[in-house]
């Protein structure tokens, strides 16, 4: 075998398949019984198939698109519109449109001026996003040895962001240690608007709206999605269906997958990387192998303690990543009532969320930093099923909650024995807004962030293998010395979520991670 | 009534003092404006009831620049910097943390906490100071600026990333992690006591509207170790005869040097003719013309109330009103009959001697941050306590005592009811902050109530109103990234220039911003010589 690729997630996939295209001898590793890792779509109850995890994708770079030859027309794309409405108290609402225009309009109900400057702040923070886009498409620069190439480069970035002009040149600068709530604040007045864009931005984080950084963090997701609430975008089937296309175009490159493949060490001798051990005991022995999972697993868990230096160690070893995501997946026996909607299937074709004011917000917060769940988390929610009626009988349907926070460690209290707790703060944020939902549920599945840990293996429960704050991103990603790809030990190379450019359903640190193999 | 000067500073803290020094040791005819009937700005002593003199708003000297007392030569002017040593932290439980300048004692007791932490102690230390290295150079420097074109700021910021690229990789990866990361994310990596981490992180929200969980401040922990660098003196102390005398000692350079301080002398305007800086109109009408006018009051005032926006730029008038503000902390200042009895180590101990920091554990300092955060005082806050009168009893009678209690937060933006409508909230509840520190305090002290002679509470309105500081702001503006450095106190203007020409700033508003360090008023005046022959 010429290459392991740890971890079938959509990295591992990409990795896994670019390496094959290449003629290389490959194997992808997973260890749950199907891939996609967070892009998986599973059946909760017969009949009923919810995204387990994430219930949008990427977008998938259009880079990874075209390197692995996937075909867009049979991915069965489907893209919202309204992407996204956020449900206010007293049925207030916005919709956020792909049309600039129609977002103006719904914001308009709320506040003029605030609709007035809509299309202002799209550009700016698009013209920001498209320079640091740039950026995530390629390795972090070197801050030893710089070539030729690499110097080439960053003074590209630094064309790029001057051409921007001083002002969003500032802007960008001011933005980025900034707190997400003063950025929104410099925008517009209404609150529910604010929510909508900064909660965006701590999605997944463990921050709120006031923690500095978090304007940088906005600034992150609207270089990989010019929308700054995000496009809600996903595929007939859900989530898992990219997987399968990843997965049909790795195997059709050559490249074997095997489910249910856990890995239980990787293997080196003399500082290189022999292969890997599963815990069946089973060896398998590569030159080199691509860890798609996160770093911290990677390089403290799976390898030998000796084999890496011990001041890179223990900075692995401190990688933040303090999970604060939960599911709630449910089978649902009819079309979910939205008081706001008065029966217009329209919305629901895009995500809701709910999330009132920056306040409600940071309170969520509040409580994650205390070590409990938020006792009035805010939540996004999506019902794929009506979009995509394969996912449920007909005439019933599928949600998918995304809860926070919920933080992985609890201070007085193990999740196991916190389930229903949060199934119910859940359920009593949404009750006000919808008729009868809880009467709808026929089964439900809770995921919390000790299950992403348990079932997934991603340490600390984080959805994107580490917190995307600035010392933990591009040059620092995961950390220094490591963000390269390339690990001290010859042949180990990272390519997930936990490698620069972060987490989302990209692809690129997959890609990125196999270009550097 | 007019006069023509070469520059006029606004404002006699001790940065347009030092401006002044040095541009009046340079032959410079220059004239010092002060609004109130005292020099210092907020680095002031006053004697607030008779006999006790106060350091009414900053209490301890930290990074006052070695060259600046060097060269302004502030010994013989006056200044003596009287140690202040060791941390003192009383817990509820009935223990304490006691950390001390002497390495074997703080050794010991770290241990009694943490054996693993008291090991861990010095090596952080080390790192500090290396840290602090890098860091000190950055402070001295005017900021670079990205926005121009310009090949020697271009060359500027090239340098700034060479050295970085310079540094071991370890010291790239720590300084990475101060500059972006919280404090206590940032201890967390080396300390388990949690009280250890309580009260170093105190250092990085003093003046903030942060939580010690907030990221961006962590950097501020490198300031305890860089005083030491200079080998100075250390980088705590007091100034014998209080924090006035720090500005005194730079009045008389100034003075000496030919500098001419007028004081309750408030300026309405800076006249502006055709984009320049020509001279200030006093509220008593006088004026006074000038080649350079240097502000060190901060830019709200500067720009909005002295010189008018229509003057200036839009863009650059958004950044001025757009500049974040946000005063969190208040001071309770307490003349004492005698001294506060800890319970937790009874007596007049040298704990007394040094700091004492109401700081039990990170969830404290944490909680008290989130109150602040939706509009209310803290009602368990931060209380960094000293008693100067033990160090230097010049400053109270005798067998008496002056102790200042620095605290936070009190959000400038109170949002809890006003007694009637109209009425700032501050004024509502000012007693009753003052209340809540002194019972706080006297959780741990409980004859503290009864050796109360006087009290002044001051709000963060009463710092704006009182020293001219906008929202109570102590540093002029926070300290948070987005406002540092070449950022600070707009994007393009941290040369101490403005778009108004002829006009500066020299204040704590400017890089590298607050704390007694003089910095920006050296800086400026460097500036204002090399611009203004």
């Amino acid at each position: 075998m010429d290459v392991i690729v740890i971890g079938g997630g959509i990295n591992g996939l990409v990795a896994g398949a670019y390496l094959a295209r290449h003629k290389k001898k490959v194997v992808i590793l997973e260890r749950q019984a199907s891939v996609g890792g967070a892009a998986i779509t599973t059946e909760i109850v017969p009949g009923f198939r919810t995204p387990s995890l994430s219930h949008a994708i990427g977008p998938i770079a259009p880079i990874v698109m075209r390197l692995l030859k996937l075909d867009r027309s049979k991915l069965h794309l489907i893209t919202p519109d309204p992407v996204l409405t956020t449900l206010g108290r007293d049925n207030k609402t916005i919709s956020f449109h792909r049309d600039a225009v129609l977002t103006a309009a719904s914001i308009d109900r709320l506040s003029p001026p605030d609709a007035a400057r809509w299309r202002e702040f799209l550009t700016v923070i698009q013209r920001i996003g498209n320079v640091i886009a740039a950026t995530r498409r390629e390795a972090p620069p070197p801050l030893d040895a710089v070539a030729a190439r690499d110097l080439w480069r960053l003074l590209a970035h630094g064309r790029r962001a001057r051409a921007l002009g001083k002002r969003d040149l500032s802007r960008a600068i001011r933005w980025t240690p900034m707190a997400v709530a003063d950025l929104t604040g410099e925008w517009f007045q209404n609150e529910l608007l604010q929510a909508a864009i900064a909660a965006h931005a701590v999605f997944g984080h463990f921050a709120g709206p006031w923690s500095a950084g978090t304007g940088g963090l906005l600034l992150q997701r609207v270089a990989d999605d010019p929308m700054p609430v995000g496009s809600g975008l996903t595929l007939r089937g859900g989530p898992g269906a990219l997987a399968d296309a990843v997965a049909h175009a790795a195997t059709g490159a050559g490249a074997t997958i095997r489910t249910g493949a856990r890995v239980a060490r990787i293997l080196t001798r003399d500082g290189r990387v022999t292969g890997v051990a599963l815990d069946s005991g089973e060896e398998i022995a590569a030159s080199t192998v691509i860890a798609a999972i996160d770093p911290k697993q990677a390089l403290t868990s799976l390898l030998d303690p000796v084999a890496l230096a011990p001041t890179l160690a223990e900075r692995v070893r401190h990688l933040r990543m303090r999970g604060v995501t939960a599911k709630i997946n449910l089978a649902l026996s009819g079309m979910p009532s939205f008081n706001a909607f008065a029966g217009d299937a329209v919305p629901l074709r895009g995500r809701l969320l709910i999330a009132p004011d920056l306040d409600y917000l940071e309170r969520a917060f509040d409580a994650a930093k205390y070590g409990t769940a938020s006792p009035a988390p805010w939540l996004e929610i999506a019902v794929p099923s009506v979009a995509d009626p394969s996912l449920a009988p007909e005439g019933q349907h599928v949600m998918s909650i995304c809860v926070h926070f919920a933080p992985r460690q609890l201070r007085d209290a193990v999740w196991a024995d916190r389930k229903d707790a949060l199934y119910r703060s859940a359920m009593e944020v949404i009750a006000p807004h919808t008729r009868g939902l809880e009467t709808q549920v026929i089964g439900a599945e809770i995921i919390t962030p000790e299950d992403l840990e348990t079932r997934w293996g991603t340490s600390g429960g984080h959805i994107f293998h580490g917190e995307m704050t600035l010392d933990q991103s591009w040059f620092a990603r995961p950390a220094l010395g490591l963000a390269r790809y390339r690990t001290p030990i010859e042949g180990l190379v990272l390519a997930s979520a936990g490698t620069h450019p972060g987490g989302g359903l990209t692809g690129l640190p997959g890609l990125l991670g196999a270009l550097h193999a | 009534m007019a006069s023509k000067y070469d520059a006029i500073v606004i404002g006699a803290g001790h940065n347009g003092l030092t401006a002044a020094a040095y541009l009046a040791r340079a032959g410079r005819k220059v004239l010092v404006l002060e609004r109130r009937h005292v020099v210092g700005g907020a680095a002031v002593t006053e004697e607030i009831f008779p006999g006790f003199k106060f350091s009414v708003c900053s209490y301890v000297v930290s990074l006052l620049r070695p060259e600046i007392i060097r060269e302004l030569d502030l010994a013989r002017h006056g200044l003596e910097i009287l140690p202040l040593d060791g941390t003192f932290t009383p817990m509820p439980n009935g223990d304490y943390l006691w950390r001390v300048n002497d390495h074997g004692r703080t050794f010991r007791e770290v241990a009694r906490h943490s054996r693993k932490d008291a090991e861990v102690y010095d090596e952080y230390g080390r790192a500090m100071v290396e840290m602090g290295r890098f860091a000190k150079a950055i402070l001295a420097m005017t900021p670079p600026n990205p926005f121009s074109m310009k090949i020697r700021d271009l060359r500027a910021l090239g340098d700034l990333a060479s050295r970085f690229r310079a540094l071991p990789e370890r010291d790239q990866h720590n300084q990475l992690q101060l500059l972006t990361m919280s404090a206590v994310d940032f201890l967390d990596q080396w300390f388990e006591t949690d009280v250890l981490k309580a009260t170093m992180s105190a250092s990085g929200i003093i003046g903030t509207f942060l939580g010690v969980r907030s990221p961006g401040t962590a950097y501020v922990l490198l300031h305890h170790y860089m005083g030491e660098i200079d080998g100075a003196f250390r980088s705590w102390g007091l100034s014998k005869g209080g924090t006035g005398q720090v500005s005194q000692a730079i009045a008389n350079a100034a003075v000496e040097a030919g500098a001419e301080i007028r004081l309750n002398a408030p300026v309405r305007h800076v006249l502006v003719t055709n984009g320049s800086a020509t001279g200030v109109v006093l509220e008593n009408g006088d004026y006074h013309m000038a080649n350079a006018i240097l502000s060190s009051v901060d830019p709200r005032m500067t720009f909005m109330k002295m010189v008018g926006a229509e003057h200036l730029p839009d863009d650059f008038a958004d950044d001025i009103r757009r500049y974040k503000y946000r005063g969190s902390s208040g001071k309770v200042n307490l003349a004492l009959d005698g001294l506060p009895d800890f319970t937790c180590l009874p007596g007049p101990g040298a704990h007394l001697r040094g700091a004492m920091s109401i700081s039990p554990s990170v969830d404290y300092m944490e909680r008290a941050y989130d109150e602040a955060k939706y509009g209310r005082y803290s009602r368990q806050p931060y209380i960094d306590i000293v008693i100067p009168s033990l160090t230097d009893p010049s400053v109270a009678p005798p067998g008496k005592h002056v102790m200042s209690c620095f605290v936070q937060y009190a959000p400038y933006d109170l949002r809890e009811p006003a007694a009637t409508e109209g009425e700032a909230p501050w004024d509502t509840h000012r007693e009753a902050f003052g209340d809540t520190v002194v019972n706080t305090i006297a959780q741990y002290a409980p004859n503290l109530k009864d050796r109360i002679l006087h009290r002044q509470v001051l709000t963060p309105l009463d710092i704006e109103r009182d020293f001219g500081l906008s929202e109570g702001n102590i540093f002029q503006g926070e300290l948070t990234l987005e406002q540092l450095f070449f950022l600070r106190p707009a994007p393009g203007w941290a040369d101490y220039r403005t778009p108004i020409r002829r006009l500066y700033l020299c204040g704590s508003a400017t890089h590298p911003g607050g704390g007694i360090m003089a910095a920006p008023g050296r800086n400026a005046a460097m500036k204002v010589m090399k611009d203004v022959r």
